[in-house]
């Protein structure tokens, strides 16, 4: 099961997940980030600190949600992993592709760099 | 549910959880690998941990929505064995056998592909991944070393 908590600061909305992401959930969680790219240029972070698990089908709907975001002219960063999410990233080099910040102040600044 | 299976001429401890194939039992099976890890088999490298539970969602997940096409009323039992250094994890299904992928590929992260991570990690993390009957059942059989801390 995974929770989520939506805020905003610097025009940057930032999703906070707490839990596990796997495929029980994900169709909970999907809308969440759906609704922000009706959005004109959407520019997300995603908090992950409290999020202890996500399997292929999370990162199956990050990568997708990344991919619109793109599309908008927006942007999506993430924070905070954990251990266990930080070796997902890696064992599929998708850390090579998203920007993954220790702090959440840092990734909502890197969208005004 | 856990209990002591002799095999050959060792004694070998089995532990054995049977689930409904719905999405909700992933989480529980993680939760009872990392319990059956703390206690009984008295591992504590949590990133080795970690990442078999990882395998054993993406594997399981494999059964609710393929062997058994998302149907909710079939069972899966996960049974665990650990000895002489390597831990063997068989996934027990009645559905449609798996031929098992013939070679899997790491997908190019700059595909941005949105699936098909599973069966790539399911292999990655495990030292071997295996389809098979046994026990009159289809069985996903996943196998790793322990970490030397155990």
């Amino acid at each position: 099961m995974v929770e989520h908590n939506t805020t905003s600061q610097d025009n940057v909305t930032i999703i906070a997940l707490k839990g596990e992401l796997d495929l029980s959930c994900v169709e909970e969680v999907k809308p969440v980030f759906l609704g922000l790219l009706d959005e004109d240029h959407p520019n997300i972070v995603i908090d992950m600190k409290e999020l202890e698990f996500m399997d292929s089908s999370g990162l199956s709907l990050i990568v997708g949600v990344f991919k619109r975001v793109r599309v908008g002219k927006g942007d999506m960063k993430l924070a905070r992993l954990n251990d266990s999410v930080t070796k997902l990233f890696e064992m599929t080099r998708l850390n090579q592709v998203f920007e993954i910040y220790d702090s959440v102040p840092e990734s909502v600044e890197s969208f005004a760099a | 549910m856990s209990n002591i299976t002799t095999l050959g001429a060792s004694e070998v401890a089995v532990h054995e959880l049977e689930v409904e194939s719905e999405l909700a039992s992933l989480g529980r099976l993680r939760d009872w690998f990392t319990s059956l890890c703390d206690t009984a088999i008295e591992v504590s490298d949590r990133a080795w941990i970690d990442s078999v539970n990882l395998a054993i969602t993406e594997a399981t997940t494999n059964i609710i929505r393929h062997a058994y096409q998302s149907r909710h009323d079939q069972s899966i039992k996960m049974r665990v064995h650990a000895g002489d250094g390597q831990m063997t994890i068989r996934l027990l299904h009645t559905g449609t056998p798996f031929d098992g992928p013939n070679a899997i590929q790491a997908p190019d992260p700059l595909d941005l592909l949105e699936g098909g991570y599973g069966l790539f990690l399911l292999d990655t993390i495990m030292d071997s991944v295996s389809y098979e009957e046994f026990d009159q059942m289809q069985s996903i059989t996943l196998a790793k070393n322990l970490p030397a801390s155990a």
